[in-house]
């Protein structure tokens, strides 16, 4: 029988967890923000950087955070649970390099959708 | 009719759009913030009973019970400020143990948020953190569409609380109503309704079938779900022995051959040993709380986790799953039962007779299932009398929190879904009275018992003259009263050296101050009198409240101390197992 313990350590002392990016698209509403951030400080995740901005759809946002924690999942499951939550992903394991996280405005003559219909466009939007 | 005849206050629309969720009653308590919603409700009065509670934590725990009573969305009203603050509580209260509950405060005018108004308080801010969603509604042309979200989130998936605060302005204000509106809830999936993972029932079954050791854990999810009868076809199926936790209690019939009882912190000794032992646990809609797996990392250390749960955030949250369903527990039992059927079960005889031998040796040492040799009412005469009553006569138990709700779950036997009621997650003192005072209004043809220690009861007691009020005449109050905040004395007692600090409690004459409230008030001091005092307050056509004057000093045992495994139980204050 397997040995392992049943456990999910959400931290492990004495190391930093790993980091994980992960994207939440959410409703521009009142208080949906609000949600959000809180759920991240009750549930002790360690968040490294976090950038909040209007996302390329009307009435919607786009939060790119870095969370240091153990159990990724279960910041993606606790975020998905909100209702003003409309998707949520973890890119970590998609190619990219996160240091900080900036948000700018691009001057491109392009429509904004199709700009971010690319498959990397959260690794553009993050920078050294 | 003229366009203007059309319109409607707020308020009104409110009112209407209960009624056209069915609800018929809620309790609350008005003040300056929801007069319009009180001034409108005389015209729904045929449709809608308010109930008046003498404070808003009575008022929300009311709705609690009444919702798990009845398996329909409770509905508790208050003002803005402190009106809001007190049902905090009982909304917290329901977002730990996933009670169906719309919460409807009222809020100062729009023009005064923010500002520090009056009774002005942030409650949809306070309420975050303990809350499926909220809504500020400042617009009455949104409230169609918000109260038929509210019930639709409070009621499905994972039910739970929903907030809903209207300024005084929108309540006030006179619009056409449109009641023809889409629900505009993109971020929100009912895990309940979708599809069951194919792959991994097949993955479940096909571990159940090879278990040599199977366990069934079950829990509020089975009883949400209204899913017992598939859990007894599954376990006669899989030939698995199924426990149940403090809100699985009734989900599982007591008197069948596989059910083997509660585990925890305050289960039996031989439920525990039955987990440490298993080869493969399915966990049925219940969440691993630390109450019942004790340190987690000694946690079934042998088994191969299957938990099938409603809300995908608690499969993996604290116990690592080896299998996880994520769907309605009726949904996932009846997906396991079809691929069950293909293979012909073992017989696990040795398995059985393993936890016949555990049960065997462990219940002749279950001290705590007798009542010790004494002449003093002892809290097991209570329970042996009401034991007795209860049988086979259409009733519930509501019970607060502490010692007497520990006995309770262990010595009263459980035979039907939704008969015991109690405050699990957030156990909060205080909720018992005012729970029964719901169960009772949901379920007018039973006999609701509250058990209640000194310490709830004086949290909440006002709530007899509520019921007064209301005519309300099938609750039975039993008050375990031994002068202590009970189960904070035990520990006390077990951890502390006994530096019983802040424990000792005196409370008044309990008798008396039913008979003030105009409800029947009797007290017990022996045990020949127990049995009787039920049968007197079972036949009284009104409320009851008999204050049981037990042995003080009398402990919940077996127990798994804190921080410990399930495998380290006390059988008493000097014995372990």
């Amino acid at each position: 029988m397997s040995a392992v313990p049943n456990t999910m350590p959400n931290a492990v002392p004495n190391a930093a967890p790993p980091r994980h990016t992960v994207v939440v698209r959410l409703h521009d509403r009142p208080g949906a923000l609000y949600r959000a951030i809180g759920l991240i400080r009750r549930r002790g995740y360690n968040v490294a950087s976090l950038v909040v901005g209007a996302s390329e759809r009307p009435g919607t946002s786009r939060m790119v955070l870095v969370v240091e924690a153990c159990d990724v999942r279960q910041v993606v499951q606790q975020l998905a649970r909100l209702i003003d939550v409309l998707s949520v992903q973890e890119i970590t394991a998609q190619p990219s390099h996160v240091d900080a996280l900036v948000e700018a405005m691009l001057g491109f003559d392009m429509p904004h959708d199709a700009l971010l219909a690319g498959p990397h466009f959260t690794a553009q939007e993050t920078a050294r | 009719m003229t366009a203007s005849d059309e319109t409607r206050t707020g308020a009104q629309i409110l009112c209407e759009a209960l009624v056209r969720q069915g609800v018929e009653v809620i309790f609350g308590i008005p003040g300056g913030a929801i007069m319009p919603f009180y001034h409108a409700l005389p015209e729904y009065a045929d449709r809608l009973h308010h109930v008046l509670c003498r404070h808003e934590q009575g008022a929300g725990h009311a709705a609690e019970g009444y919702a798990r009573a009845s398996g329909r969305v409770g509905v508790c009203v208050a003002t803005s400020g402190p009106g809001a603050t007190n049902l905090v509580t009982p909304i917290a209260d329901a977002w730990m143990d996933s009670t169906p509950l719309v919460a409807l405060t009222g809020q100062v005018s729009s023009a005064l948020l923010g500002t520090d108004a009056f009774q002005e308080t942030d409650i949809t801010g306070i309420t975050v953190p303990i809350t499926k969603h909220s809504y500020l509604v400042r617009d009455p042309r949104e409230l169609p569409r918000v109260i038929a979200e509210a019930f639709h989130l409070a009621a499905t998936g994972r039910p739970g609380p929903v907030l809903v605060d209207v300024t005084k302005d929108a309540q006030q204000m006179r619009v056409v109503p449109d009641w023809d509106v889409a629900f505009d809830l993109e971020g929100y999936e009912d895990h309940r309704a979708g599809p069951v993972d194919a792959a991994a029932v097949r993955a479940a079954a096909a571990l159940l079938a090879g278990a040599e050791r199977p366990i069934i854990l079950a829990g509020n999810g089975v009883i949400q779900s209204g899913a017992s009868r598939e859990l007894t076809a599954l376990a006669e199926c899989a030939t698995a022995p199924v426990i149940t936790t403090l809100h699985g209690l009734g989900a599982f019939p007591h008197d069948h051959p596989l059910s083997l009882g509660m585990p925890g912190m305050h289960g039996w000794v031989h439920v525990n040993r039955a987990i440490q032992r298993c080869d493969v646990l399915l966990n049925v809609g219940s969440r691993f709380d630390d109450r019942v797996t004790g340190k987690v990392s000694a946690f079934a250390p042998h088994a191969k986790i299957v938990h099938v749960d409603v809300d995908p955030s608690e499969i993996g949250k604290l116990v690592r799953a080896d299998v996880g369903i994520v769907g309605d527990a009726r949904a996932v039992l009846c997906a396991l039962l079809d691929e069950l059927a293909e293979t012909r079960p073992a017989s696990r005889c040795d398995w059985l007779a393993e936890v016949h031998a555990l049960r065997e040796e462990f219940e002749p040492r279950q001290q705590y299932r007798r009542r010790p040799s004494s002449d003093s009412l002892q809290p097991h005469d209570v329970y042996a009398a009401l034991n007795a009553a209860l049988h086979d006569r259409p009733s519930r138990v509501v019970t607060d929190v502490g010692q007497h709700q520990m006995w309770t779950a262990q010595l009263i036997d459980w035979g039907r879904p939704r008969s015991h009621i109690t405050s699990g997650g957030a156990g909060t003192m205080g909720f018992a009275v005012p729970a029964a005072l719901g169960a009772a209004l949901a379920c007018p043809d039973e006999t609701i018992w509250a058990v209640v220690g000194d310490g709830g009861f004086q949290m909440t007691n006002q709530e007899l003259a509520t019921m007064r009020q209301e005519g309300v005449t099938n609750v039975k109050i039993a008050i375990i009263n031994n002068g202590f905040l009970g189960m904070v004395r035990q520990w006390q007692e077990l951890f502390e050296n006994r530096r019983y600090s802040a424990t000792p409690l005196s409370g008044p004459d309990f008798a008396a101050l039913a008979r003030a409230y105009g409800v029947m008030g009797l007290t017990v001091t022996t045990p020949a009198g127990a049995a009787g005092a039920i049968a007197e307050a079972w036949a009284h056509d009104g409320p009851v409240v008999i204050d049981f004057r037990v042995e003080r000093e009398a402990n919940v045992f077996p127990m798994v101390p804190a921080g410990r495994g399930i495998g380290e139980m006390l059988l008493d204050a000097g014995a372990t197992a």
